[in-house]
């Protein structure tokens, strides 16, 4: 009888100073599995990120999990008392882990709905599992099932089309919208913020190369080229620069404008009318709105991204049924597919024995006739086939059913009945 | 009988792609994809097959007539869908591409009767080559008429601050902006090769005494035309208010579209020395066959 637990802790239920005692790195993570292999027969994969600890251990052969062991062995792992912490580790059961583990892959138990990052996650652990050894057949089907759930997740539904965060909007839905590519375009970030530095990240992601950083400080404005392999320069610069760049990206303090309508206007014929996409981060902003109205120029502001990142996130939430719907399907499936295979061993096994009882009763009956032509012997042959076939179909019959449409417990029961009055062996 | 069933057949499949693509509107699907390209490949093929019995068990003249040439054109459009849909198929090429292939369809359908290209022996080869370059012409003119305006219209959503039309996203500007420039590119180099090759024509045409196309015919002076204006937008689009550059390519594609339009609707009205009245064309057939028979 199949069994599945996962215990452990996220984001939902216990706060970052318990995440924090039962965070693994990926070294750890081996390690740790190595020491459950050792001390334990059942299957293990611990999935470990930054929002969440959770061990998924299974059991094929009905063996009890003991759920207090996991508990001591997780807690021995990271030198925390059980007690102390108690109330923010959960344990789900059968089901409700399964169900679970579909909604964490197919990201729709992240702190940002839809994030891609835990796909990855998901499949690192499991791979991580099968170096070490730990992840058996139902723990491989589990695992299996996650990644289709989440593929299905990504190609069924816009959960993961539409990005929440401000620079990936800026950078996904606005700047690649007018770019073809990036990696032939100039970036000029003027300010370095935290928010010049995660929008680089994305643009680099999608191949900007030649970076550009201005800033009053140019200690900073040093520290972020650095970082994104670019280069600065000074200040009173900044409006010659403009002429030459493609992408802008502002992000400054200022309490005033810092490029005018003016300004823009008496560069703008240098610019030989090459699109410009400025990213007006800062508050208050930094370009004089009036430029977006000339041609070839996309400002965009952090209220007009907004605006998306939060029709976006709508639209991710009013995707959420079918994900849901998604990942009931899946569910049943998973069930379905490990009933299946324990059903499937169970007839196997019952058709091996009863062939084997017939082939012996027909050699000792033929050495007793043997004046039996080929034809008759074919023919008593058939017979028993179909006398074998007849009294094996309602059983049968009854262990397929149960495994399309089960009831609890009762498919289980079925199994150990056949097993026991059929004497079947393992 | 079998050429009625297969313009219904290849005519019903590219509707259904084309209802597909429209259904991107309203929700997402992770089979539509692949349905609506079976669709279009299907059609395609019923396409082909139409085409191939035109040429091989008709009159083999396929192009001679205004229903052969739309249905040629309508074709060649369908093979650039299927290329689109299989290299960018998150993007809404069949919105604008499948009602310009029903409408050539529609369009060959009704002028059935209408129109045929005269019936010349002369210069096989330059007619060849003519008649290539004008379809080819015809077939850039409609694809440059679905990027200037998926141009315009990506242009005007980003400066409303829009990444998206609804549900469905447009290529990059400046895709359709080097798309747009490539095919005025193009269109300018087959138009020269038409225009020489019609001159050659009608050189050939006057030397053995047949009847040659005026200078004054109003196709052959809306294509030099434009020829004209292609060539002096190109040579002056960089000194000429660069800002302007996307608007203006996707605005000359969709100019072109319309003067095509006007040209095609005005010389099957008119008395156009490239179209001849089927009931002309059965006269001299017939006035032909006479003089042969007279000969013998």
């Amino acid at each position: 009888m199949l069994k599945l637990t996962m215990f452990g802790c996220n984001y939902r239920t216990a706060d970052i100073a318990v995440r924090e005692r039962f965070a693994f790195s990926p070294e750890q993570c081996k390690k740790t599995l190595q020491k459950w292999s050792d001390a334990q027969t059942h299957e293990a994969v611990l999935l470990a990120t930054c929002n969440r600890t959770e061990l998924y251990v299974a059991s094929e052969n009905g063996t009890v999990i003991d759920d207090g062991a996991i508990c001591q062995f997780l807690c021995d792992e990271k030198n925390v008392m059980p007690e102390t912490v108690r109330e923010s580790l959960i344990m789900l059961h059968d089901d409700e882990a399964v169900s679970h583990l579909f909604r964490v892959a197919g990201s729709l138990d992240s702190m940002v709905l839809g994030e891609p990052q835990i796909l990855s996650q998901v499949k690192a652990a499991y791979q991580t599992a099968n170096e070490i050894g730990t992840a058996g057949s139902v723990l491989h089907g589990l695992f299996q099932a996650s990644l289709k759930v989440a593929k299905r997740i990504v190609g069924e539904t816009e959960i993961h089309q539409r990005r929440t965060s401000i620079p990936s909007v800026a950078v996904a839905d606005f700047a690649m919208q007018i770019f073809e590519r990036l990696d032939d375009k100039k970036t000029l970030v003027l300010g370095a913020g935290e928010m010049a530095d995660e929008t680089l990240r994305y643009l680099t992601d999608q191949g900007a190369m030649s970076i550009l950083v201005i800033n009053r400080s140019t200690d900073h404005a040093q520290k972020l080229a650095e970082q994104w392999h670019g280069h600065t320069d000074t200040w009173e610069n900044r409006f010659a620069r403009l002429a030459e760049v493609d992408v802008v990206i502002s992000t400054t303090g200022a309490t005033e404008p810092i490029v005018r309508l003016d300004d823009y206007l008496a560069i703008e014929s240098r610019r030989q009318g090459r699109p410009l996409f400025v990213l007006d981060l800062a508050m208050p902003r930094d370009f004089d709105p009036a430029i977006g109205s000339r041609e070839n120029v996309f400002l965009y502001s952090v209220d007009d991204l907004k605006e998306t990142c939060e029709r976006n996130q709508q639209s991710r939430n009013r995707e959420l049924p079918k994900a849901e719907k998604i990942i009931k399907q899946e569910c049943g499936k998973f069930w379905h597919d490990m009933r299946s295979r324990e059903t499937g061993s169970i007839i196997r096994r019952l058709r091996e024995d009863w062939e084997s009882r017939k082939e012996t009763e027909l050699t000792r009956l033929f050495h007793k006739l043997p004046n039996l032509s080929e034809t008759e012997q074919r023919e008593v042959r058939y017979a028993f086939d179909r006398l074998i076939n007849k009294l094996l179909h309602p059983p049968l019959e009854s262990l397929r059913d149960e495994a399309y449409q089960p009831h609890h417990g009762v498919t289980y029961l079925l199994q150990d009945a056949i097993s026991r009055l059929f004497r079947l062996k393992d | 009988m079998l050429s009625h069933v297969g313009m219904i057949c290849f005519t019903a499949c590219y509707l259904a792609a084309f209802l597909l693509e429209c259904s991107r509107c309203c929700f997402r699907s992770g089979v539509r994809g692949a349905v609506m390209f079976g669709f279009a490949a299907a059609g395609w093929i019923a396409h082909t097959a139409y085409l191939y019995h035109q040429i091989v068990f008709q009159d083999g003249h396929l192009l001679s007539s205004v229903q052969g040439w739309m249905i040629a054109v309508a074709w060649m459009l369908m093979i650039l869908y299927l290329y689109l849909t299989v290299y960018f198929p998150k993007t809404p090429f069949g919105l604008f591409l499948l009602p310009l292939v029903l409408i050539a369809i529609g369009s060959g359908k009704h002028f059935a009767n209408a129109a045929a290209f005269p019936p010349d022996s002369v210069g096989q080869v330059w007619r060849m080559v003519h008649v290539a370059s004008f379809l080819l012409v015809t077939v850039t003119i409609f694809l440059g008429f679905v990027t200037g305006l998926m141009y315009l219209l990506q242009a005007a959503n980003l400066k409303r601050k829009h990444p998206k039309i609804g549900r469905l996203k447009l290529p990059p500007l400046e895709w359709l902006q080097t798309a747009n420039s490539r095919l005025i590119g193009f269109l300018i180099v087959l138009l020269a090769a038409g225009i020489l090759t019609g001159f050659a024509i009608n050189r050939l045409n006057m030397q053995n005494q047949n009847a040659s196309v005026s200078l004054l015919d109003p196709m052959v002076i809306v294509t030099i035309g434009m020829f004209v204006f292609l060539l002096l937008f190109t040579v002056t689009l960089k000194k000429w208010q660069p800002a302007h550059e996307g608007k203006r390519l996707a605005f000359v594609t969709i100019l072109c579209f319309t003067a095509m339009i006007l040209m095609l609707a005005f010389a099957l009205a008119s008395s156009s020395a490239h179209w001849y009245q089927k009931n002309k064309l059965q006269e001299q057939s017939q006035t032909s066959f006479l003089s042969t028979d007279d000969t013998r």
